[in-house]
């Protein structure tokens, strides 16, 4: 098998390079009016056939190293350090990607296979398509050459080949590690796709705007799977790393953070394009950043650069990725200097006060925060540079420099929307600022008046603000679908949830846009819970009980547990609220047979209201009774319910609007009446 | 319908300082605060206060280390520095406000600023020059059916 993978690999290499090199010298001569013994065309054709056998031939790769992984062959060093024979079947599966070679080889397969899908949907834009697929194979061949030589996952063990694997990092055996990661590189990976359109478009001047049309919900599509697989992510960290929180500003984390942000900006960004022909040159640079920050992010976390809790990432193949990066910016920049004349905007921003300038501010903003992050990161190597010593850029900078930053777009959240195209007036403003600004103000007094106390210290303070302005957008959002829903329900009859439902489906772009917001306020309210966190920590013999919050929690016994993969030692803990016994915690440490590396397993029992979060933090040694350390999180159940929103708006925003003979069979008259009646106007979903 | 926006909005401002006014000057948990200001040593790569690492061989030193600290009635920047001193730079969970250290917090509002400052220009600018002929302005026509979508749906 190893030698079908290797084999494999180099194949897909063969086929990307020629997907690469065919697919240019057919481009250039169907550009330059030229022709070889080949027609361009056919030749195109071979390059686009090529380029689904790459696919192909790296799944190839990749069956190759799940065989070896399942059928526990130890002579492939990546299998060897990765896996062992008593490790459960699905986390086999996940060996796949938790190490570098393998990590790289799932990156391969995710870009070939994006590619696969484009170069079968080849018809939408053959020509677009023959560019997008070419500088696809360009980004592919960096990746294959990557696996053939400076990473192989099929490397063989040199001399005897030992009986057991070393094993699996204890800290991914664990259920959403079998997701997490792909969902973060179907992100990262996916980006390359709207990447390779606007470089194509912008090279061959793609009249018009058709193209955003088609990279629309391969990027939204993307950007979903970046958001997952972050959140993934947090929700990993937070229920397996054991120190109570669920982002600690890393620099791999950061890496994830980074190309969302300007994956975020593009996706407002690209409508003023779509819409007015605006912004081009923007655009075009957000959506080179974007693909760049996920090869920089790469680069940084992977080279060892900048230290991470990720340690298990890094290795000496950040050069390969400083050397395509520069590569990637230089032919962004080669080709949009040649090209520049054709992103020249159609019309230009008339108001301080419309939604183009919204998105303007909203764009520099989530850039800003981006910037933030990037410097955040890199500071402590220039710092070394400048005064020969490291030092941390850890949470407390993020969080004085990044909160406000963050604040400062949960505004803009839910100003952009109630603003018009081109220029609001101030009449208009006035009147659908008033009940959002109003219920702003009365959450921050009543806030206030319940306790919550903003001088006490910076996290309260960015609390309070975050509930205030939550509830300024939720009205803001609302607001938009009440608007809206009682213009349909006045000419359907129908009820106001149906008529909701409607208003979406009729344009599901907008309203699913409305409905993201939503799920992003969710989450900004689940980080300001964050503000009152308590925290525990207590020796407890059997009978003897803890206190926090609500809860009190009694050691019911403390027990030692062995099988095949780990030891255990775990205290069962009786969890009552007043009188009421709520349920039982068992919070354990194991000790993993193969690697010999500790794991705390976190207990978590999660309200709307807050999690009780319990760890075991070993044992006293002179007393032998388990120390336990309890967390209340309040409000943390929120980020992981607005991200499931978030998901849904996104899903609702991807689905095709209600068709238009269908709104026209329910609510007559026909749209070119409609236009001609403010409310119906409305009914049929207003713009975006 | 303005005067009585305004003054509703002035009544609920003062609401807001005055609570804010009244409740100043409680205190903190320094302790609490203090360890997450500082990394752990042992490698982990996460705040004191937060380690979570099972038998951590530097948090109760560093933890028990601070605690005294606050007790004797020591600044935090006294603390820091002195914490700085014996663990080197890397203890500090974010850079203090030092010469190059500066820096690093001046330039993140800076850029954000500039950017401001620079999209306000340019937006002055296309203001300035924007091109009527491609882009005509409203009818009068098209201003009242405005009007009137926003009269008639508005809640």
């Amino acid at each position: 098998m190893p030698q079908f993978g290797s084999f494999a690999l180099l194949l897909a290499l063969v086929l990307s390079g020629y997907t690469l090199v065919a697919g240019a010298v057919a481009l250039w001569q169907l550009a330059a009016g030229a022709s070889g013994r080949v027609s361009p065309e056919r030749l195109a054709e071979t390059a686009r056939r090529a380029g689904i056998g790459s696919f192909l031939a790296v799944s190839g790769a990749g069956i190759a190293l799940l065989y070896s992984s399942f059928a526990n062959d130890f002579s492939v060093a990546y299998i060897l350090h990765h896996s062992n024979r008593a490790l459960p079947l699905p986390y086999k599966f996940a060996a796949l990607w938790s190490g570098q070679e393998g990590s790289l080889l799932l990156w391969a397969w995710l870009l070939t296979g994006y590619g696969f899908v484009l170069r079968l949907r080849h018809r939408v834009d053959v020509k677009l398509t023959a560019y997008a697929s070419t500088i696809l194979a360009g980004i592919q061949v960096f990746f294959l050459l990557l696996l053939n030589f400076a990473a192989p996952p099929f490397s063989l063990v040199q001399g005897a080949v030992p009986a057991d694997g070393f094993g699996l990092n204890p800290l991914l055996q664990y259920p959403e590690m079998v997701i997490h990661p792909p969902m973060l590189y179907l992100g990262y990976v996916g980006f390359s796709v709207p990447f390779a359109f606007a470089l194509g478009a912008l090279m061959m001047r793609y009249p018009g705007e058709k193209w955003i049309h088609i990279t629309r919900r391969w990027t939204m599509v993307t950007w979903l799977f970046l958001t997952c697989g972050i959140f993934l992510g947090a929700h990993w960290a937070y229920s397996v790393l054991g120190w109570g929180g669920y982002w600690g500003w890393d620099p791999v984390e950061n890496a994830s953070l980074m190309p969302w942000l300007t994956g975020t900006a593009f996706l407002h960004s690209v409508m003023m394009q779509e819409k007015r022909g605006m912004m081009k040159t923007w655009n075009a640079w957000l959506i080179f950043s974007t693909f760049m920050l996920c090869i920089l992010g790469t680069d940084l976390t992977r080279s060892g650069l900048v230290s991470s809790v990720h340690a298990f990432a890094e290795s000496s193949i950040g050069g390969w990725f400083t050397g395509f990066l520069i590569a990637v910016f230089a032919v962004c920049l080669f080709t949009f200097m040649r090209q520049r004349d054709h992103l020249k905007s159609e019309h230009k921003l008339e108001s301080l006060v419309s939604r183009e300038s919204s998105f303007l501010f909203n764009n520099l903003v989530l850039l800003a925060a981006c910037f933030t992050i990037l410097w955040g990161t890199l500071f402590p190597v220039i710092s070394e540079y400048v005064q020969g010593n490291k030092v941390t850029v850890g949470p407390p900078f993020y969080d004085r420099v990044e909160l406000p930053i963050g604040l400062f777009l949960l505004l803009l959240t839910g100003i952009g929307p109630l603003l018009a195209w081109r220029s609001s007036s101030l009449r208009s403003i006035r009147r659908n600022f008033i009940l959002p600004g109003a219920v702003t103000l009365v959450t921050a007094i009543v806030l206030m008046a319940v306790g919550v106390r903003p001088w006490r210290d910076q996290a309260a303070l960015y609390s309070l603000v975050t509930f205030s302005l939550g509830a300024g957008v939720v009205t803001a959002v609302g607001s938009e679908f009440l608007r809206g829903a009682y213009v349909i329900r006045s000419h359907t009859g129908k009820n106001l949830l149906a008529s909701i439902v409607q208003l979406t489906r009729r344009n599901t772009r907008r309203y699913g846009g409305y409905i993201v917001h939503f799920g992003i306020v969710v989450i900004f309210i689940g980080i300001a819970g964050g503000a009152f966190n308590q925290k525990n920590t207590q020796e407890l013999a059997d009978g003897q009980s803890m206190t926090i919050g609500p809860y009190r929690l009694v050691c019911e016994s403390f027990t030692q547990d062995t099988n095949a993969n780990y030891d255990t030692e775990f205290a069962l803990l009786n969890v009552y609220r007043g009188n009421r016994k709520i349920t039982e915690l068992a919070p354990e440490e194991r000790l993993y047979a193969a690697s010999q590396q500790p794991l705390t397993v976190v207990q978590n029992h999660s309200t709307l209201a807050w999690d009780l979060y319990v760890i075991y933090s070993g044992k006293n040694p002179a007393t032998g009774r388990p120390i336990i350390t309890a967390f209340l999180n309040p409000l943390m159940a929120w980020i992981w319910i607005g991200v499931l929103i978030v998901a849904a708006g996104t899903l609702i925003a991807l689905a095709p609007n209600l068709s238009a003979a269908l709104a026209q069979n329910r609510v007559p008259p026909a749209p070119r009446q409609a236009a001609e009646n403010p409310r119906e106007a409305v009914a049929a979903g207003g713009g975006d | 319908m303005s005067q009585r926006f305004l003054r509703t909005s002035q009544v609920l401002l003062i609401s807001v300082l005055a609570l804010v006014a009244m409740g100043a000057g409680d205190e903190g948990v320094r302790f609490d605060k203090d360890s997450h200001s500082m990394m752990c040593v042992c490698g982990c790569n996460e705040l004191l206060g937060a380690c979570s690492d099972v038998g951590c061989p530097n948090r109760p030193t560093m933890l028990a280390q601070l605690k005294d600290d606050i007790a004797n009635g020591k600044s935090d920047d006294t603390i820091f520095h002195e914490f700085e001193q014996q663990y080197g730079p890397v203890v500090l969970a974010a850079p203090m406000f030092t010469r190059f250290n500066h820096v690093a917090w001046i330039v993140p509002p800076l850029v954000l600023f500039l950017g401001i400052a620079v999209t306000l220009v340019i937006v002055r600018k296309w203001k300035f020059q924007a091109a009527p002929a491609s882009d005509p302005p409203r009818t009068l026509a098209e201003q009242n059916l405005h009007e009137r979508i926003r009269r008639e749906t508005s809640l």
